[in-house]
């Protein structure tokens, strides 16, 4: 294990003395249960002189969650989220996907902000500093070029693979920031950025959240639907320990036969989140062959194949998309 | 190739005898606690005042010509107190020593520690720097200008194997061909296994199948990192501190390499997080000795998991070819294979023993295994657990699997037809000794597991799996304390973590007393004589045929007390139940005497009691198994569950069950990891691209099941206790076992490792087709 460089981390109890430390401290970075940043800092990717720890914030451990909607503080961590009774009782997704995270130890660790803001990965950046400057860094770091898509033309295609967004995602969730000009609530799906350039968004794998500097996350929300079942599939090589290869949310309704609203969204894919577009026009009516059919093009459409991660893109979009088609299949026979 | 005897080796044969302590499960694992708490002292955890961190650097490049190494600057650094490259090391000629289960070449060991004419491979060390911190370290590492002339390189065997492959080595001439080739090439050597007329049994056969395989390199996976630190003292002694499995055998190595008179080297062997074969040759140890001596400091090296997967030694990457002939009513008559297997950097792979193993579980008259050892652009492959045997398994337990299907037999009893037993004779020389092969056969048909009903998409496999039990120089020594407990000296290394239990145990029994009285240590290079590498699973079989003798030996010096005491001769007392007793009524009557006894009052009567054995043992009593895996495949993802794991072994004897099933159930874990996920992944710039265990994927403990084991014990005879090694025959089956499995659930079978869900994927929409058609 390479040594890590030195750094100061404070420990603040209150939202605002964090803004004040932020202030004090321009290039410092907050830290959760640091499963995420601690590994890229003792990898040479970055070495923040301060880490500021999100781990004292009272105000920030706290989860609600009704039969309405749901609000869960940044500093809450995995292993309590996923076993949250209420948690479990309304929003299966999350639960799910809050038990799949990682490893016991990590999810003991891991905090809700850090899995929101997760760093985006890539086989050429997720590597010791040899490894990086053996292979000519690239754009995501201080190189000039992506070695996925040297053609990319200064866009990184680094992969999202945080498993707890897509489950928010499909109830329109909202984040709460606190910065240095105050408080602002964002949707989510503006919050992530970086579905590189085909969508016009101006984002990609490198610049994937819309956070201004100094601001922190304070609280993620949700709000449901009546109705709605909900669950998360995920796909990995190894069963723990494991990054993503491809992460599923599903929430539907069902109305005796007919299928009365269908939401999908999907981690591991994109250089952000994904929330598929066009699920409404596949409601209405009962779940059929034609359904999947047009799910499956809505998925070639929308999720990427780029070589990110050591399992073939292809392959990632394929079982992305089946797992998709399980999940909506499993949801609507339980909705009988 | 195969391990021979020699003439004066020793061999104690097996005594039937009723036991009190061998064979059962003590309360006591001395190393436990200590592992557990974090008290246990691997190399890393060790310190020495005044010491300073080595660093290496390393080749970026697969294969390029050094031309130039400017190491001012990094001198200049401050807090740099040593900088070395090849100028530091004499350079060696050819000269080949066996260590552990595949030989080496000193012209080559001296090349693969630090880089001289050539890099061979991403990660090749070209200089080492020693400083006063890491950050210091690794900043002079940056500062060293090191001028490459980048070759065209190599990776894949069948690439390697090509005529106009980019060449390794100028100077390398196939061996093994007549006439020696003018061309140099990759192939270092070619060997060759024969027996009977291989055209006249497939003339002989109904049904022959040929088919190839490959398989990618995987790592041994140990926890814990290369680590050592080395002290080499104004006064010229040079004391190390390493993670080792063959202290005795490092030893010789920094002596021949630095050119250092053995008896000014102690080399001490520190706890060891697992090595698997993978810490059988010197690394650091030697880069450490020698920063040491320039800075007059001593120095700690400890590799980066990014450096073990670059550096050190993973398996070959083999590509095979399998032909197997039966006649109708499945009686095999021919079995021809082809193995090529990369031995990286430099010549020396496992081929040797992976060829005598081919066809070695079966009784096959007509026998023809070609092995070829080819260089390429990796590092030097160590050995691994049966090095090279689960590769081949693969390749032959598939085709046997076809063959089954083929003649309507299930795949059990078309192995029990054709299994070899005491007798057979082997394609390699020798015919076997009593084996425990039909036994496990038998064990598994007879297994609830094979009554497990499948369901859809499930498929039930089996393979097995043969390896030898190495000998080989082994030293021991045992002291009675005053108190009657004993210390005992081993030479071999706790590979297992159950090592010194099991010695303990043996000289517990020879003694005659309670296994918690015996402690088992470890002794430095001084203190005992030769030891080989702890490999071929030679540490409890080998170890303890040294304990016995060395507690013979003790035993006879109690004797020789009790008989002071008694005023009579040394013949007129016996050894019986852990005390001295007259030999007879004859003798007179006196009340038997415990060791304890006897111990305190040694001193005045002759001194310590105390035992020693300095052997070479023989080799014998290989082992088999069998296993029973099932599994089921997702077809959407590709993605294969293990359900069910049953595994079936000779173990001889089982000196402490519940180890022998740790073993089993390592051996197999391991097996699954390397069949499933496990593989090294190179960029076309010849780089690895997923040096570290997020991306190389051992399974975790959610990947596998409990692993079911069972023990069949036919004594090794060889033996005094009929131990048989046992730690390398679980991993062999398991590719084979899992491939053949995946066929019987989806009806397609997988040649191409690893068993990966793209793969696996890949394998079912090629054969959707053809399926569907059916
Ligand atoms: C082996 C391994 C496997 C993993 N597998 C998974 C997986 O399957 N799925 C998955 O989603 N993740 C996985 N992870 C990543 C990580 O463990 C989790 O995402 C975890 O939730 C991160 O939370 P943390 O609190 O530890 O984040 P940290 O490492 O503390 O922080 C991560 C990032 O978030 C920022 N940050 C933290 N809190 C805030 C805040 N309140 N406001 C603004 N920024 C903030 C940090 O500055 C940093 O950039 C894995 C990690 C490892 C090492
Ligand atoms: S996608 Fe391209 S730019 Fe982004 S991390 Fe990977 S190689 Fe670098």
């Amino acid at each position: 294990m390479d040594a890590l460089p030195e750094f100061q981390v404070l420990h603040p109890t209150t939202v605002d003395e964090v803004v004040a430390a932020r202030k004090e401290h321009p290039h410092s970075r907050m830290i959760g249960g640091g499963t995420d940043l601690l590994v890229n800092i003792r990898r040479g990717i970055e070495a923040p002189p301060v880490l500021i720890d999100t781990g004292d914030l009272q105000e920030l451990k706290t989860v609600e969650a009704t039969a309405d909607s749901i609000t869960v503080g940044a500093s809450v961590r995995l292993t309590e989220l996923a076993q949250h009774a209420d948690v479990q009782a309304h929003y299966p997704v999350i639960a799910e996907a809050a038990e799949s995270i990682a490893g016991p130890t990590h999810r003991n660790m891991g905090t809700v902000g850090g899995n929101i803001c997760l760093d985006t990965r890539c086989i050429f950046y997720n590597q010791s500093e040899w490894w990086r400057t053996t292979n000519d860094d690239c754009l995501k770091t201080t190189g000039s070029m992506c070695h996925v898509a040297p053609k990319s033309d200064g866009v990184c295609f680094a992969t999202f693979s945080g498993d707890l967004a897509p489950g928010f995602l499909l109830f329109d969730g909202e984040i709460d920031l606190i910065g240095p000009d105050g408080r602002r609530t964002v949707a989510l799906q503006d919050f992530y950025t970086g579905y590189a350039r085909q969508d016009g968004s101006t984002g990609d794998g490198k610049n994937y959240m819309a956070i201004q500097p100094g601001e922190m996350v304070l609280r993620v929300r949700g709000k449901n639907t009546p109705g709605l079942l909900t669950a998360y599939d995920k796909v990995r090589i190894r069963r723990s320990i494991e990054y993503p290869v491809a992460g599923c949310a599903v929430a539907l309704k069902r109305d005796g036969d007919t299928l009365s609203d269908l939401r999908v969204a999907f981690t591991g894919t994109n250089p952000r989140p994904v929330r598929l577009d066009g699920t409404e026009a596949l409601t209405g009516g009962p779940l059929t062959e034609e359904t999947f059919t047009a799910l499956d093009d809505l998925c070639k459409d929308q999720l990427m194949s780029m070589k990110t991660t050591f399992t073939p893109g292809h392959y990632r979009r394929r079982v992305a998309t089946q797992m998709a088609k399980r999940l909506v299949q499993r949801l609507f026979d339980e909705g009988a | 190739m195969a391990p021979k005897p020699g003439s004066f080796s020793t061999s104690i044969p097996y005594e039937e005898k009723k036991l009190k302590i061998v064979g059962t499960e003590p309360a006591d694992r001395p190393d436990a606690v200590d592992k557990v708490t974090g008290r246990a002292r691997y190399a890393a955890d060790y310190n020495l005042p005044g010491q300073l961190i080595g660093k290496v650097l390393r080749s970026p490049h697969a294969h390029a010509r050094v031309l130039s190494i400017d190491t001012a600057a990094a001198e200049a650094v401050p807090g740099v107190k040593a900088v070395v490259t090849r100028d530091d090391f004499p350079d060696m000629a050819v000269e080949h020593a066996a260590s552990g289960e595949l030989m080496i070449n000193f012209k080559d060991v001296t090349r693969n520690m630090m880089a001289r004419e050539k890099v061979f491979y991403d990660g090749h060390p070209v200089a080492a720097v020693a400083a006063v911190s890491e950050s210091a370290a690794k900043k002079a590492l940056k500062l060293i200008k090191v001028e490459y002339e980048v070759l065209p390189h190599v990776i894949d065997v069948e690439a390697a194997m090509q005529s106009d492959a980019p060449i390794l080595h100028e100077d390398q001439f196939t061996k093994g061909v007549d006439p020696t080739p003018e061309k140099p090439s990759n192939i270092a050597t070619r060997i060759e296994s024969k027996l009977g007329d291989i055209e006249a049994g497939f003339d002989q056969a109904d049904l022959v199948i040929e088919r190839e395989f490959r398989t990618k390199p995987v790592h041994q996976g140990y926890i814990e990192p290369q680590a050592s630190i080395a002290n080499y003292t104004d006064g010229g002694q040079v004391e190390v501190w390493t993670s080792t499995q063959g202290h005795f055998v490092f030893r010789a190595q920094i002596a021949k390499l630095l050119q250092l008179d053995m008896s000014k080297i102690t080399v001490t062997a520190a706890e060891l997080g697992g090595g698997f074969g993978g810490k059988n040759n010197v690394y650091l140890e030697p880069l450490a000795v020698v920063l040491s001596r320039k800075s007059r400091r001593p120095v700690k090296m400890v590799m980066t998991r990014d450096e073990v997967f670059r550096a050190t030694g993973p398996t070959s990457g083999t590509h095979t070819k399998v032909k197997i002939g039966v006649t109708k009513d499945g009686r095999i008559t021919a079995g021809q294979a082809e193995l090529n297997y990369q031995s990286g950097a430099f010549a020396g792979s496992s081929v040797p023993m992976a060829a005598i193993t081919v066809f070695t579980r079966y009784d096959i008259e007509n026998v023809l295994v070609v092995g070829h050892d080819v260089t390429c652009n990796r590092p030097k492959v160590a050995a691994y657990r049966a090095p090279g045997a689960p590769m081949i398994a693969f390749g032959v337990e598939s085709v046997l699997d076809e063959l089954a299907e083929g003649v309507g037999m299930d795949p059990v009893s078309f192995r029990l037809k054709n299994a070899a037993r005491e007798g057979t004779q082997t394609h390699y020389g020798p015919k076997l000794g009593p084996i425990g092969f039909v036994e496990t056969l038998e064990s598994a048909q007879a297994h609830p597991h094979m009554q497990e009903k499948l369901g859809p998409n499930q498929g039930r496999g089996v393979a097995t799996g043969f390896w030898f039990t190495l000998g080989k120089e082994t030293s021991a020594t045992l002291n009675v304390g005053e108190d009657g407990t004993v210390n005992v000296i081993m030479g071999t290394v706790d590979v297992t973590g159950g090592g010194r239990s099991a010695l303990a145990m043996v000289v517990a029994e020879e003694l005659g007393i309670p296994t918690e009285k015996v402690r088992v240590k470890s002794g430095d290079t001084t203190a005992l004589g030769f030891n080989f590498m702890t490999a071929g699973s030679r540490g409890t079989a080998a170890g303890s045929m040294a304990t016995v003798k060395a507690s013979r030996d003790a035993i006879q010096k109690a004797c020789e007390v009790a008989a002071r005491i008694w005023e009579v001769e040394t013949e007129e007392v016996v050894w019986e139940d852990g005390h001295a007793r007259p030999a007879s009524t004859n003798v007179g009557d006196f009340e038997p005497l415990s060791l304890a006894d006897l111990a305190r009052r040694a001193g005045a009567l002759g001194g310590t009691i105390a035992g020693h054995a300095e052997l070479d043992v023989a080799m014998g009593g290989p082992g088999f198994g069998t296993h029973i895996v099932d599994v089921e495949v997702d077809r959407q993802t590709g993605a294969v569950k293990v359900l069910r794991y049953t595994l079936v072994q000779d173990a001889g004897k089982a000196v402490y069950p519940k180890f022998i099933e740790g073993q089993f159930q390592g051996g197999a874990v391991q097996g699954i990891g390397m069949a499933l996920n496990e593989e090294y992944i190179y960029s076309e710039k010849g780089t690895l691209e997923n040096p570290g265990f997020l991306d190389y994927r051992v399974p975790v403990a959610s990947d596998v099941p409990f692993i079911n084991t069972e023990i069949v014990e036919v004594p090794n005879p060889m033996h005094p206790y009929g131990i048989r090694g046992i730690g390398e025959v679980p991993i062999i089956p398991p590719i084979a076992a899992l491939s053949n499995a995946i066929y019987h659930a989806t009806g397609v079978r997988l040649r191409d490792h690893p068993l990966s869900p793209p793969k696996v994927l890949a394998a079912l929409d090629e054969a959707a087709p053809a399926i569907a058609a059916e």
